[in-house]
């Protein structure tokens, strides 16, 4: 892992996304304290905890494969942090109780984890995790195991659950549609540094680097030439799909010198339907492939030597019909290689 | 987790290698004394011991036939009990389990108690000889005491069950749907077993035959009480030596050669097996 | 049809296998159970019986009970032992991070390899050896036969709880960890719990060669400390007293009740894959 900065904010849902291997989980169980960093200080509410053993964080975590204790009752491993505090019995009952309706599971409280569906057990690791009211909750890709549908569902409610109890959260996953739906913010993550930490929309329409703007949503990579720049301002002029215009961008370039512009491909339109509009550039491709996916249709076009990729509203074209196309020169920016 | 693992490690660690060290030394120790008889040891170390052994074949032909009478019953242990392990580990009814845990259960008893059982059976005026008598299979009643064959059923009865149930784990070990595929491609139930499982499973068969050798090897209630004093294994002649003649020296050298001579005979056949895994390139 | 009837011969063979040696198994068991309530023949149990009696076990001397109770006692004591010394031994080899970690796996392994007949007669010498140098006599002591029982029985444990150990979840800790636990409590109510089943097979293991051991108790045992095995021997030898048979025929019976407890409470999956 490299040297990495993250500011929390309070009752804040944070995401670490990005790939395996990215140091998203790494730097979770850093947090916990399985991890010991090699250089550096992690500090909670003004406290440093750096050399805090995990059972004196006062953390709640949910693990990936749930770590449910599967020899305790349900009502048992919800209890289990209150049971280290010394919390009396009747008190514990409560809570076990109150969590068990807070993450909207049926009264299963003597029954036995393996007797469990893959979603009750998350609901019961996450109520366990919740029960000693932590002042942080770690989550390491708890929906994984999850069909598609149930999901979605545990996503709901789990963001419905965060945002009532105010609890700062911080969720791993590599599924970058799961992070867009329940972060506040998003640090993406790659080779062991934090490439860009954003909202969601920033990141979305003003990804700092090619990593991020490939890995959150589907991005256009064009090839161009710098034949300007503006020093001083973040604008180069290109050359680009036959076309010369000005685009935005986070690197300095020179002349002469070989970048790629990145278009987002919703920003691709049919030239024929967009109004006309300065600093429009027009493209024409050869339909390659078209997928019709409902309510978008997904085609794939070649112009010249580069592929673009467009979606849009459904229309009537189909393979090796020739298309004119167009976007906006401040759709397109020069993005750095990397972080 | 932060736990002082290493001290949780150390009293047992001390006290194994105490006792192991312990009795290692005793007897190694002692195979280089002479026995000066009346259960006393000379001072200087020698060979004598050693050297006697070799030489009368008194002890030599023990040596033999304990090897002989171990080998013998492992490999009948194998052939009769890798069927029933087999047929036991595929069966899908729940008969399965029972008969496992009815298998296991009768490797609980000990030994001592079977072999009660089998010389009621082989009594001289038991129901077996008297059936036998009958029928004129046999002129006089079968008796197992005192005879070879009679020992190797002891060795067998010590052995069996314990061996089944570890072939058992190695079948569970081989998935059905390999035997599934190989009959998909058209292989017959025996071609199935002959050109998949048999294959597959003989690393832990020939473990699994190991250690029941080992057992044999070592066995001493069988064949001191079925034997009767006329089959004289290496077990029985140790024991006989250290309480009866007591001589501990010699005692203690038969000891020696009855560990390498099972220790040689592991290593063999662990060379073997990797001779035969690199042969086929078979990835365990 | 071929397939069809050539299914059926070999169910039909397989079935016939395994019958006969399930019979084979448990043909001498069974002959003693009949035998313990079947009237003598001249004095000696006769099988199969004549008539049906109760009487041998009515004589049962009070010194064979005796006998059995002690060597249930000494059997528990072994195993108690064996489980305070064998549990953190596993825990130890599993969890710490030496190198040598192998070696020790082995060292704890090594006792099975020894027959039993070399571990009397070592215990035996060895003992006489302490008795010579600090005073202490073990041969002929239950202390002495306990120790050498330990010691056969040890490897077993190790070995059940070692297997368990190797395939538990750390997940589990570090989530007991995560809710505050301190490490000695994680211990306590997450990781004995868990790999219990291992303790008990491991136990069950050292118990069973502890109670049905004969020649290192019979190198070790005097004319006041006799095993019940020692005790069957012995009389196999010289005058057999059919009572012997009614006793057996317990300890047959309690072998199969305890197989059958322990398939409900610990499943016969643990002792499969702990008797490596």
């Amino acid at each position: 892992m490299l040297p990495l900065d993250l500011d929390v904010r309070n009752g804040e849902f944070l995401t670490l996304l990005g790939p395996s291997g990215c140091g998203k989980t790494t730097t979770l169980r850093m947090i916990a304290g399985f991890v010991r960093p090699s250089t550096g200080h992690i500090v909670v509410d003004g406290d440093d905890i750096t050399d805090l053993p995990p059972q004196k964080r006062n953390m709640g975590m949910v693990f990936q494969d749930y770590s449910l204790f599967p020899h305790l009752t349900i009502a048992d491993n919800i209890a289990f942090a209150l049971v280290e505090r010394r919390v009396p019995s009747a008190e514990r009952a409560r809570r076990v109780k109150e969590l068990l309706e807070l993450t909207r599971l049926p009264q299963i409280a003597q029954r036995f984890p393996s007797e469990l569906s893959g979603g009750q057990q998350q609901r019961v690791a996450l109520a366990r995790a919740l029960a000693h009211t932590p002042r942080v909750l770690l989550m390491d890709e708890p929906f994984g195991a999850l069909d598609a549908k149930l999901r979605e569902a545990m996503q709901e409610e789990l963001r419905t659950i965060q945002s009532s109890l105010r609890i700062t959260t911080l969720f791993v996953t590599h599924d970058q549609s799961e992070a867009m739906r329940l972060s506040d913010r998003i640090a993406v993550m790659n080779h062991g540094r934090i490439e860009q930490l954003d909202e969601p929309r920033t990141l979305y329409d003003a990804p700092r680097t090619r990593f991020v703007a490939d890995f959150v949503g589907k991005i256009n990579f064009v090839a161009a030439s710098v034949v300007g720049s503006d020093s001083g301002r973040d604008t180069l002029a290109v050359d680009a799909l036959g076309s010369r215009f000005m685009v935005r961008s986070s690197v300095p370039a020179l002349v002469g010198q070989q970048v790629t512009l990145a278009i987002r491909p919703e920003r691709i339109r049919l030239a024929a339907a967009a109004p006309a509009a300065d600093g429009m550039i027009e493209v024409e491709a050869l339909i390659e492939r078209v997928a019709f996916l409902g309510n978008v249709m997904h085609t794939e076009l070649r112009a010249g030597e580069t592929p673009l990729v467009m979606e849009s509203a459904p229309g009537d074209w189909s393979v090796g019909a020739r298309l004119r196309v167009c976007f906006q020169s401040s759709d397109a920016s020069v993005l750095a290689e990397s972080a | 987790m932060n736990l002082p693992w290493h001290r949780f490690l150390l009293p047992p660690l001390v006290l194994s290698i105490a006792l192991l060290g312990g009795s290692l030394y005793v007897f190694l120790a002692g195979s280089f004394h002479a026995d000066l008889g009346v259960g006393r040891l000379g001072d200087a170390l020698t060979f004598a011991n050693y050297r006697k052994l070799f030489a009368d074949s008194f002890y030599v032909d023990s040596l033999g036939l304990t090897i002989k009478l171990s080998a013998i019953t492992t490999v009948v242990t194998l052939v009769v009990g890798m069927p029933v392990a087999y047929v036991l580990a595929r069966m899908r009814s729940r008969w399965g389990p029972v008969l496992l845990a009815v298998i296991v259960a009768a490797s609980f008893v000990t030994i001592v108690i079977k072999v009660l059982g089998l010389n009621i059976i082989f009594a001289a005026n038991g129901g077996l000889n008297r059936f036998l008598l009958g029928t004129g299979l046999v002129t006089a009643p079968v008796s197992l005491i005192g005879k070879v064959e009679g020992v190797a059923v002891g060795l067998l009865y010590f052995t069996l069950a314990f061996v089944v149930v570890l072939l058992y784990s190695v079948v569970l070990t081989i998935p059905r749907s390999l035997e599934e595929a190989a009959q998909n491609l058209g292989a017959s139930r025996w071609r199935t077993h002959w050109r998949v499982i048999l294959p597959l499973a003989l690393p832990g068969i020939i473990a699994s035959g190991l250690i029941g050798f080992n057992l044999c090897m070592g066995a001493f209630t069988s064949a001191a009480l079925i034997g009767a004093g006329r089959i004289l294994t290496l077990p029985v002649l140790i024991q006989r030596t250290v309480i009866f003649d007591t001589k501990y020296g010699m005692g203690a050298t038969l000891a020696v050669v009855l560990l390498v001579a099972g220790l040689v005979v592991n290593v063999l056949s662990i060379v073997l097996v990797s001779r035969l895994k690199a042969a086929r390139g078979v990835t365990a | 049809m071929k397939g069809f009837t050539e299914r059926r011969v070999n169910r039909a063979l397989a079935w016939l296998w395994v019958t006969g040696f399930m019979l084979f198994l448990l043909a001498p068991l069974f002959v003693i159970v009949v035998a313990a309530f079947s009237e003598p023949i001249l004095g000696r149990a006769v099988f199969p019986p004549r008539a049906l009696t109760l009487r041998w076990f009515s004589a049962i001397q009070p010194e064979y009970l005796s006998s059995l109770g002690a060597s249930v006692a000494l059997a528990s004591a072994a195993v108690v032992v064996c489980v305070l010394l064998g549990v953190p031994a596993a825990l130890g080899i599993a969890r710490s991070r030496w190198r040598g970690k192998a070696v020790f796996a082995a060292l704890f392994r090594a006792p099975v390899q020894i027959p039993a007949v070399v571990t009397g007669v070592a215990f035996l010498q060895l003992y006489y050896l302490l008795g010579d140098a600090i005073g202490w006599t073990g041969a002929g002591t239950w202390t002495g036969l306990m120790i050498a029982h330990v010691f056969i029985g040890l490897p077993y444990v190790v070995g059940s709880v070692l297997a368990v150990v190797q395939r538990f979840n750390s997940s589990l800790e570090e989530a007991a960890l995560i809710l505050g636990a301190a490490p000695w409590s994680v211990l306590r109510r997450v990781t004995l719990p868990a790999i219990a089943p291992g303790i008990y097979s491991g136990a069950t293991y050292a118990f069973l060669v502890s109670f049905s051991d004969l020649p290192v108790a019979l190198f070790l045992s005097s004319s006041d400390v006799r095993t019940f095995p020692v005790l069957l021997f012995q009389a196999m030898d010289y005058e057999f007293d059919p009572a012997l048979l009614a006793v057996a025929t317990m300890i047959i019976v309690a072998s199969f009740a305890g197989m059958l407890l322990f398939q409900k409470w610990v499943g016969i999956n643990a002792l499969l894959r702990s008797g490596k």
